[in-house]
């Protein structure tokens, strides 16, 4: 998860993580110094105030003292009208000390002083008395010494006891407020110091991961770069190669552009020589044609001549049957003279005659017999040459059938042949004109070749820049591995 | 054309031959001639005596007849007679055959007539052609008569007739028996 993070996202979080903190110590020591400074203000506010109001207390009880004395110095309206101010504001005193009084022992402080004050309000009041109503000097410092003094040492006392009881408290709330504000000190100093370790745990991990995620890049870099220079270097060599290659193909092309010529020159002469065999296949085909119709004319005699050789076989058959009528005809005859024979020669002189003329008869029929089997011969001679004239005439007709069917492919190729010689003269000319806009073509190949050739110089000047420049690279990845990888720049 | 003038000329001599046995006087033809007719039987060649026939006939149906005579075919029929058939072959010792096409109808007090395969020709010879028949030969032939080929053996029917007549009477002693 962590490997998947880029560089600015880890410092990112490693800064947002410092800022939470800074933000939590900022927290806590604005919610200490409050806590210093409330805890401060109670202090002045009430500590103090009562103090005050204790020492305001003490003094309003002596001005009291002083207008009683005011007056019985001076018998003037001015000291009871003092003496009357003071006790109003020893009451407002009193009465605030009493509001603000949340323990028992300051409310029974208070009870004790306004006990006090009453006593020594009625003695004062007495006192006033007797000057008005012109008691003796004697009396008077009687009263006073006897009175007057106890009742201002015992409020006094209850004073002083409150002044104590509120300067301990002072002094408590003031320790107290020292406390939290040390209290809040120390937080602040823990959390700045856990800060203080957080981050540089923060700054050691995000090192070794930026380190070793640099470190490898850089390696990369640096493996890259040392391929880069290899293959800057096979670059340079294959630049030189390939000039070298450059110049041996505008001499090819140079060649090339000759040839081409003499192929355009050829190929006039072959379109000149293809016009002259078009005419003559044309004649050709002409000749064909009437040789096919030839052909076809000599089929049509074959046709009939096998078919009146058919004829005669059939008529040759014919006749063969016709003769074996005779033969049999013979036959019967010889049989029935042979018989005449036998009979007559049983009949006497007559019958010897007769069997003359029988016997003429049969050599007869023996004639005819052997006559029809020579005739019979004949005929079968005859239709054995009958069946080979036909199987030789079938033969000529499949023979003059095949040649027929050879003219006619002949003719086919004579018309294919006219065809392609059409289509020889027609690609003899595009071959001229291919050919002698191929020369130019070659003429503009030979002048590209030339700027290829002299781009692959620059080629080669500039793989020298970059076999330099990668040069450069490895040097500078080699440093900045030393940079982030000490231990493994010095391995 | 040759074949076409052979065949007219053969026609004319025919013509001719006919014509002058009509138109010449009857020969007197010497009695001692002997007349035969030259058969084949079993594929060998032999002559028959034509004053032992009383008739020859071609292709005359034979109506099939069991007997215990192995040379017996059957009985056909000859102007009104009906004649017993025997196979000359079988009687000269050939084994049987079939297609005996030719029949001679022996002179004979019985009607009795021999079947044979083929009838070649009728031939008349001076009575010194004939001459005995060679040792060796069949019982039927004791003659024989001169021929193209050299001799030709004469089966004489009577001696056939005979060797019937002998068949039947040992049969039918043996079935007396």
């Amino acid at each position: 998860m962590g490997n998947n993070l880029t560089f600015g996202q880890k410092i990112g979080a490693g800064y947002a993580v410092m800022i939470a903190f800074a933000i939590l110590i900022g927290v806590v020591a604005a919610y200490a110094l409050r806590a210093t400074v409330e805890s401060k203000d109670r202090v002045i506010s009430d500590n103090a105030q009562a103090l005050i109001d204790a020492a305001g207390l003490q003094a309003a009880g002596e001005r009291r003292i002083s207008a009683v004395r005011g007056y019985l110095l001076s018998r003037e309206q001015r000291s009871l009208d003092a003496r009357s101010a003071a006790q109003r504001d020893f009451g407002a005193i009193q009465a605030r000390l009493q509001s603000a009084a949340d323990t028992e022992v300051e409310r029974r402080l208070l009870g004790t002083i306004e006990r006090a004050s009453d006593a020594y309000r009625r003695v004062g009041d007495e006192l006033i008395a007797l000057a008005r109503g012109g008691a003796s000097h004697e009396a008077v410092e009687r009263v006073f010494e006897e009175k007057m003094f106890p009742a201002r040492d015992s409020l006094d006392e209850s004073i002083r006891a409150l002044v104590a009881h509120q300067q301990r408290l002072l002094e408590r709330g003031t320790q107290a407020a020292s406390a939290a504000a040390a209290s809040a000190v120390t937080l602040l100093t823990a959390m700045t110091v856990l800060s203080i370790l957080f981050a540089i745990v923060v700054a050691v991990l995000l090192a070794r991961s930026l380190g070793r995620q640099i470190g490898a890049a850089v390696g990369h870099v640096q493996s890259s770069s040392a391929e880069l220079q290899a293959a800057a270097t096979q670059q340079a060599s294959g630049a030189k190669q390939q000039a070298s290659a450059m110049n041996e193909i505008t001499t090819t092309i140079s060649e090339l552009v000759a040839t081409s010529r003499q192929i355009a020159e050829s190929a006039q002469r072959v379109s000149q020589i293809a016009g002259q065999t078009a005419t003559a296949a044309r004649h050709g085909e002409g000749t064909v044609e009437k040789g096919q119709e030839a052909t076809a004319g000599m089929r049509r005699q074959v046709d009939a001549v096998v078919t009146h050789m058919l004829d005669l076989n059939k008529k040759s058959h014919e006749i063969g049957e016709v003769l074996e009528i005779v033969s049999e005809l013979a036959e019967q005859t010889n049989i029935l003279a042979i018989n005449a024979t036998i009979e007559a020669s049983g009949a006497g002189e007559a019958g010897r005659r007769f069997g003359v003329v029988a016997d003429e008869i049969r050599k007869l029929a023996d004639r005819v017999g052997t006559s029809a089997k020579e005739i019979r011969g004949l005929v079968d001679v005859v239709r054995g040459a009958v069946n080979t004239t036909v199987m030789a005439t079938e033969s000529g007709a499949k023979a003059v059938e095949a040649g027929s069917r050879q003219f006619t492919e002949v003719a086919v190729a004579f018309k294919q042949i006219a065809g392609l010689v059409g289509t020889t003269t027609d690609a003899a000319r595009e071959i001229e004109l291919s050919t002698k806009q191929q020369a130019t073509a070659a003429e503009q190949v030979r002048t590209a070749v030339a700027d290829a050739a002299q781009a692959t110089s620059e080629t080669e000047a500039s793989t020298a820049q970059t076999l330099q420049t990668a040069s450069q690279l490895a040097s500078l990845s080699r440093d900045l591995l030393r940079l982030v990888q000490p231990r493994a720049a010095k391995g | 054309m040759s074949a076409e003038r052979s065949l007219a000329g053969a026609a004319a001599a025919l013509r001719g031959e006919f014509d002058r046995g009509f138109a010449a006087p009857p020969r007197e033809e010497p009695r001692a001639l002997e007349k035969l007719l030259l058969v084949r039987v079993g594929a060998e060649p032999y002559a028959l005596r034509l004053s032992e026939a009383a008739a020859l006939h071609a292709g005359h149906p034979v109506s099939a007849l069991p007997s215990p005579v192995p040379s017996l075919l059957g009985v056909a029929g000859f102007r009104g007679r009906i004649a017993l058939v025997y196979d000359l072959g079988a009687l000269l010792g050939y084994p049987a055959r079939a297609a005996l096409r030719w029949l001679v109808l022996a002179r004979s007090s019985d009607p009795i007539a021999f079947a044979f395969e083929a009838f070649e020709a009728q031939l008349s010879v001076a009575p010194d052609e004939i001459v005995a028949a060679p040792r060796g030969e069949r019982a039927l032939a004791r003659e024989a008569v001169r021929d193209k080929g050299g001799l030709r053996p004469i089966v004489q029917l009577s001696l056939a007739l005979e060797e019937i007549r002998r068949q039947a009477s040992a049969i039918r002693s043996t079935k007396e028996a």
